[in-house]
């Protein structure tokens, strides 16, 4: 039974009285802090994890199907890895349900709990139960429902059946009360289960530009939010792709269309955003090339044994640049940037400026954007063939292309859903193969950058491993160059540039007639 | 599921304080336990503060009514209890009304099987087809026994009949109970009576006279639980190990 915050421990003993002799017991405290990832992955698979602390010691209880696991923390924090768990049925199950992010503190709550027992008039115990009483203390303080919990023993049902009614008869309850975990959660500010980024922004196709454009920011900025203490703290590589990933579109956005904002907001803001991204570039660099040597992404490592010391030399040089993103990621400058473009967002939601409507302004400046980048292609296509084509243009390329794509993405809800479909196909196998030009690019110059470190080993084994890397990472990058002229043939197709045509052309599902 | 049934014919002998103090280990150590007070006078059943029922075990026994359904949980967890009925002083009559008068106790408590561990009846006194229903269902019946002349022979009676009997034989141990070394016949009656057999023997712990013993149905509370380290609290505790077979 639930109730409303102001019900105490004494009012609920007091209706228990009524019926049965109350014994109530010294009342104990316990925290509970509830985790999850930034994307709610357990919230989402109906799951709710707790950490718990009674005196010194410390318990994970997993909820799920209506069964408490348990488990130690061992010498776990939070924000930390699952992997950092002792091993424990607690652990298998997170590692099933999370994958590799990290796991978050989300909610801290202060548990006050009364044990009570109801006797007959024989003393002896009929119903089993307590009351807890729930404060909020971190991110904010507030008080919670207090709950009642009655277990009769076997063959005493019906007495519990009467002490919940005589409760429910003196003191308000809760109907339909949401659960200790959602109701922690929602207090601390969370919208539990909705991660930015899940979806497209719904546009009103009616809206001015720079509304539309307002909400747009507002959602990249939601994602980059939810994702800065895991990113910063180095353990959910995810969470750095999402957050950099968001903060890359919000720049790409904001330059083509942040004549839409008032204030000269994308003059202000412009710089900052481009000062949080340079934050994180060289951390997701280090990143993808441990993830490549280790063998979690794409490049084949079959047969390459000895790439433990590079490993390592890229894992230190990795912890060192995290320590620094992760200081600047947290501090003061970030704090401010945040909610001061926060707060502009919401003042342009608010005050809704005049101007063309977002359906509109989307329709002109995807075409032109289209335009500008199948140009940009055929001038470097004839200057030499796009397999030979200089790294640092492709990249320029590359850049222009994420450019449209995010365009097109954040204007999704908007589009003809058949022509988005063609069109972001096209563009992302484009950006698939200047990704991995790119990519292999850089896990070459950080395996290069580290060789001499390698070389002075006496055992040579993890050089010629390193080379070999190389080796394939050459191969990865000569077939997706190769791979290069068909994807810009395909974007600068008379199909791909009706789908342009047609992405907002009104009467179509989604945009006003 | 292990079913010992605490058992002998003559009264008076502390079936009941074993019973009630064997439960209470036996939940202690986590084990899921039940105790079946079938002794109409409900001793077990007034130490745990369980209202005696009235009148019911006609449809338990006819199977009308599942056994389940009396069963209460005492204020110790992991054990409860099937509280005597005063109804039990006719079971032998409401036995031989059934199908089959013999092994109805054992049928009864298969419908519990996988939901305890340990099943303990304190069983009333006398030679019954109450008590051939209870050697039917025990896994091992468990005779205390005062160290007197006469109740020697009462255990030596209880091995006899189970020897005598069909198929199934359970495991018999005796164990002298409510021991007074300072009496010389205890003392020897003690030294003299052997180990027995493989079937039937003679346990090494021995339950003293203690006031603390005596004084349970005034607390109404097992000595095990209220005083374990006591005497009495470590003899039930060697007592119990060594019917499980873990001294």
């Amino acid at each position: 039974m639930v109730f409303d915050p102001v019900v105490d421990a004494g009012a609920v003993f007091s209706a228990l009285s009524a019926g049965h002799r109350s014994v109530l017991a010294d009342s104990t405290r316990r925290t509970a802090i509830w985790l999850d990832t930034a994307d709610w992955r357990l919230a989402r698979a109906g799951a709710a994890l707790r950490q718990e602390t009674r005196g010194n010691r410390r318990e994970l209880v997993l909820s799920l199907g209506g069964e408490d696991v348990r488990g130690p923390v061992g010498r776990a924090r939070w924000p930390g890895p699952v992997g950092a768990l002792p091993s424990s049925p607690v652990r298998k199950r997170l590692r099933t349900l999370i994958g590799p992010r990290a796991v978050l503190p989300l909610a801290e709550v202060e548990i006050r709990d009364f044990p009570l027992s109801l006797l007959d008039e024989l003393d002896k115990t009929r119903v089993r139960g307590g009351f807890a009483q729930y404060r909020l203390l971190s991110p904010r303080r507030l008080p919670l429902s207090p709950r009642l919990q009655l277990d009769p023993l076997r063959g005493y049902g019906e007495d519990a059946g009467r002490a919940a009614a005589a409760v429910s008869a003196a003191l308000p309850v809760r109907s339909d009360p949401p659960s200790d975990a959602l109701e922690a959660l929602l207090a601390a500010g969370h919208r539990v289960g909705h991660f930015a980024g899940q979806g497209p922004v719904q546009l009103d196709p009616q809206s001015s530009g720079g509304t539309g454009l307002a909400l747009v920011l507002r959602d990249y900025l939601d994602v980059v939010v939810a994702n800065r203490e895991a990113a910063a703290s180095g353990l959910d590589s995810e969470s750095l792709h999402d957050l950099r990933v968001a903060v890359r579109a919000s720049r790409a956005i904001l330059k083509n269309t942040g004549d839409l904002l008032p204030n000269d907001l994308a003059g202000r803001f412009g710089p900052e955003l481009r000062w949080l991204a340079g934050l994180t570039t060289r951390a997701r660099d280090l990143d993808v090339a441990l993830l490549a040597v280790t063998g979690q992404g794409e490049l084949p490592i079959d047969g390459l044994d000895d790439r433990g010391p590079l490993r390592e030399l890229l894992a230190r040089r990795r912890a060192a640049t995290f320590r620094t993103m992760g200081t600047q990621l947290s501090g003061e400058r970030a704090d401010t940037l945040l909610s001061e473009w926060r707060a502009a967002l919401e003042h342009v939601v608010e005050t809704d400026p005049p101007g063309a409507t977002v359906v509109e302004v989307a329709a002109v400046r995807v075409r032109a954007t289209h335009q500008s980048l199948v140009r940009a292609f055929s001038r470097t296509a004839a200057e030499q063939a796009l397999s030979v084509t200089p790294s640092s243009r492709l990249h320029e390329l590359r850049k222009q292309s994420k450019a449209l794509r995010y365009l097109v993405q954040c204007t999704e809800s908007l589009a003809d859903p058949e022509a988005y479909a063609l069109v972001m196909g096209a563009l992302k196998r484009l950006q698939d193969e200047l990704g991995t030009i790119q990519d292999t690019n850089q896990i070459s110059a950080d395996i290069r950058e580290l060789a001499p470190r390698l070389a002075a080993g006496s055992d040579p084994a993890p050089l010629l491993s390193a080379g070999a890397l190389l080796d394939r990472l050459r191969t990865q990058q000569l077939q997706a160059r190769d791979a290069l002229a068909p994807r810009v043939k395909a974007l600068g197709s008379a199909k791909v540039r009706r789908a342009v045509h047609d992405l907002f052309v009104p009467g179509r599902s989604g945009r006003p007639s | 599921m292990n079913v010992v049934a605490v058992y002998n014919i003559k009264g008076g002998v502390g079936k009941t304080s074993t019973a009630v103090n064997l439960a209470a280990l036996s939940a202690a150590d986590g084990r899921r336990t039940l105790l079946w007070d079938l002794d109409p006078q409900g001793a077990a059943t007034y130490i745990f503060r369980v209202e005696a029922a009235v009148q019911r075990p006609r449809k338990v026994l006819r199977g009308r009514s599942p056994l389940a359904d009396a069963i209460k949980g005492t204020d110790y967890p992991g054990l409860d209890l099937v509280p005597a009925d005063l109804g039990y002083r006719h079971m032998d009559l409401l036995l031989d009304d059934t199908a089959r008068p013999t092994g109805q106790l054992r049928r009864l408590l298969r419908q519990l099987r996988g939901e305890y561990d340990d099943v303990l009846l304190d069983c009333p006194p006398g030679m019954s087809l109450v008590s051939e229903n209870i050697l039917d269902a025990a896994d091992t019946v468990l005779v205390p026994i005062i160290p007197t002349t006469l109740s020697v022979r009462t255990f030596e009676q209880v091995t006899s009949v189970l020897a005598a009997g069909a198929s199934r034989r359970p495991r018999v141990l005796g164990f002298f109970s409510m021991a007074d070394r300072r009496k010389r016949l205890h003392r020897e009656i003690m030294e003299s009576v052997g180990t027995g057999g493989a079937d039937a023997r003679v346990l090494e712990t021995v339950i003293p006279t203690l006031s603390v013993v005596e004084q349970m149905a005034q607390h109404r509370e097992p000595v095990v639980s209220v005083a374990p380290n006591s005497v009495a609290g470590r003899r039930y505790r060697a007592l119990w190990d060594e019917v499980l077979g873990r001294d």
